[in-house]
């Protein structure tokens, strides 16, 4: 018995040291195989790089910054290859598993402003420069100007304002590690140099209106690390789109708890008051009727104190507002982030922070008990109530109208009422500079959101 | 009345279209009360709406008595058709989807479910009549 049991566990010992080596011999094998089809890989990409690049582009290649990044479970690579210029520019290439390149281009990213992250908020820090694509023989250039992130628009029209695409074109991260410390970086979008089928990617549109479902991100500024010795991978971030359908409430608490985040010595405060007509360019139209909307009025209130920055954008709206067909009395009202929010005009007002305070003060108030009525108490009536709390004698009125079905007997504040009185502030020889009238219509922007 | 026959009868469909409850943004209400607003500003859905509740009520009123009527199961086919485009319109022509709300909410869903579920009843019911009165026809 004693002797079967030793030959047991010397037999298991034997096969499980053979195994190791086994193991071992096999990864080093393995890992000859890959270093010998990573430089097969190589030779094949920079003897299609030396046909298609200038002598001078090609000599200032550095081989010891290069990536890639995989799509389509690595049938689809692109090869990042870093140039030795000043800036951050680097050639990108669509390659197969053996190198073969089917398209290429030099990218060069311009960060206007190359700031300091702010770790309090990162929405103080957004992208600000240049994404200029440049083919490779340099003779067709496009640049894509990229304004907090987003592609530079014309503001003519919706169409024109979002076209195909409205995701950030970079974007800002953070990565929080154990130890506690904060790490910002910025992604750039690939979907904006490539079309979606270089990456065999084609269902990419919404399919109602065409706008994009997800996009692939990728570093502006990729870890290198490892290059020389074999080639680093990045597998794209896939970044999806999601379209908000119906309006969540917010706790507007945890909205005004953000400004506390800045100091208030030296910081500049602002509100501004917005307003949505029911239909662009017809100011005198106080009803949309073919979607039954009375149009929206919101507030954007905004506190900056050097690098840091906080802006939030609250509307008030019935929580379901199908009761407001069941009863004439005020309904449970709901305060919901309007970030991203059409608007076909605005006024806006310089705060110090003490009109700051007043003014969260006066929204956490209502909050607490306000009650939405259509024809009494509605998103106009909020926003205006808390504008006018800054503005003792000389508060913002506009004229009433009266609704369908409404039984206010002066009138009902409408969006379109608003409309009318900020035009008229354009006749005023002190307040007219804080109107804004972007137009058909603008869009306002992101908010920080919830602070907690 | 067998239950049967108040599920596809032409009137239920019309109320239940009529009270389709819309939950939009800031105000919501009856589809019937949208179908009448819009109507003298033209817009499409509520022309399409009305012209289903009229010719809904007028085979009712006009066509009934009469048997083996080809036109009758035809006519509601396409009355019930026009309600139901009038509706899809209303709710995804506008790219603010403002209406969507109603898409979420549980009250508004059981009174949408309750005309999905009768008019679709109601254009299965006419389809058959049409197809036996077809098949008389023929023999």
């Amino acid at each position: 018995m004693k002797n079967t049991l030793f030959t047991t566990l010397f037999l298991l010992l034997f096969f499980s040291c053979k195994k190791e080596e086994m193991t071992e011999m096999q990864s080093s094998s393995q890992g000859t195989d890959i270093i010998q089809k990573q430089s097969k890989y190589l030779s094949n990409v920079k003897v299609f790089l030396k046909e298609s690049l200038s002598k001078d582009d090609y000599a200032g290649l550095n081989f010891n910054k290069i990536n890639t990044i995989k799509f389509d479970s690595g049938k689809i690579y692109l090869l990042r290859i870093q140039l030795n210029k000043a800036g951050n520019e680097f050639i990108l290439l669509t390659t197969d598993t053996l190198g073969n390149c089917t398209k290429g281009m030099i990218v060069n990213i311009e960060d206007s402003k190359k700031q300091t992250k702010d770790i309090s908020n990162k929405s103080s820090n957004p992208f600000n420069g240049n994404i200029i694509k440049t083919s490779l023989d340099r003779k067709i250039t496009n640049s894509i100007k990229i304004i907090n992130g987003y592609k530079e628009q014309s503001k003519t029209s919706k169409e024109d304002v979002i076209p195909e695409d409205n995701l950030l074109s970079v974007i800002v991260t953070a990565y929080i590690y154990s130890n506690g410390t904060i790490n910002y970086a910025d992604w750039f979008n690939l979907l904006d140099l490539f079309a979606p089928y270089d990456f065999g990617i084609y269902n990419y549109g919404y399919e109602q209106y065409g706008d994009p479902l997800f996009s692939y991100y990728t570093p502006v500024n990729p870890d290198y690390s490892g290059s020389g010795r074999y080639i680093p991978e990045d597998k794209p971030k896939e970044v999806s789109y999601e379209y908000v359908e119906n309006r969540p409430a917010i706790e507007v608490d945890d909205y005004l708890k953000c400004f506390d985040n800045i100091p208030d010595a030296g910081a500049t405060c602002s509100i501004e008051i917005f307003t949505d007509l029911p239909v662009n360019g017809n100011p005198y139209n106080f009803f949309n009727w073919e979607n039954g909307s009375p149009g929206h009025t919101f507030l954007q209130i905004k506190k900056s104190n050097g690098s840091q920055s906080v802006q939030q954008n609250i509307g008030f709206y019935p929580d379901q507002s199908w009761k407001t067909i069941l009863t004439p009395a005020p309904v449970t009202g709901k305060f919901a982030d309007n970030a991203d929010h059409e608007f076909n005009a605005s006024f806006k007002m310089n705060l110090s922070p003490e009109q700051l305070q007043s003014v969260i003060t006066e929204i956490e108030y209502l909050a607490k008990f306000v009650k939405y009525d259509i024809d009494e108490y509605n998103c106009t009536d909020f926003a205006l109530q808390v504008f006018n709390i800054v503005r003792t004698g000389n508060a913002l009125e506009i004229p009433k109208y009266n609704i369908p079905g409404g039984m206010a007997p002066f009138g009902t504040n409408t969006p379109h009422g608003l409309y009318q009185a900020l035009l008229g502030k354009l006749e005023d020889n002190t307040e007219w500079v804080n109107v804004t009238l972007p137009g058909v219509a603008g869009w306002v922007g992101e908010s920080a959101g919830p602070c907690y | 009345m067998k239950k049967s026959n108040i599920i596809t009868h032409p009137y239920s469909v019309l109320i239940s279209f009529s009270l389709v409850l819309i939950s939009g943004e800031h105000i919501g209400g009856f589809y019937i009360l949208y179908l009448l607003m819009g109507l003298p500003h033209g817009t499409f859905h509520s022309i399409l709406g009305i012209s289903g509740i009229i010719i809904l009520l007028l085979n009712k009123m006009l066509n009934s008595k009469k048997e083996n009527y080809l036109l009758m199961p035809i006519l509601n086919i396409t009355g019930s058709i026009l309600m139901i485009v009038s509706l899809s319109i209303f709710f995804f022509s506008d790219e603010d989807h403002y209406n969507i709300a109603t898409f979420y909410q549980l009250v508004p869903q059981i009174f949408l479910v309750v005309f999905i579920l009768l008019s679709v009843s109601f254009i299965l019911k006419n389809i058959h009549s049409l197809a036996s009165m077809v098949n008389k026809n023929i023999k």
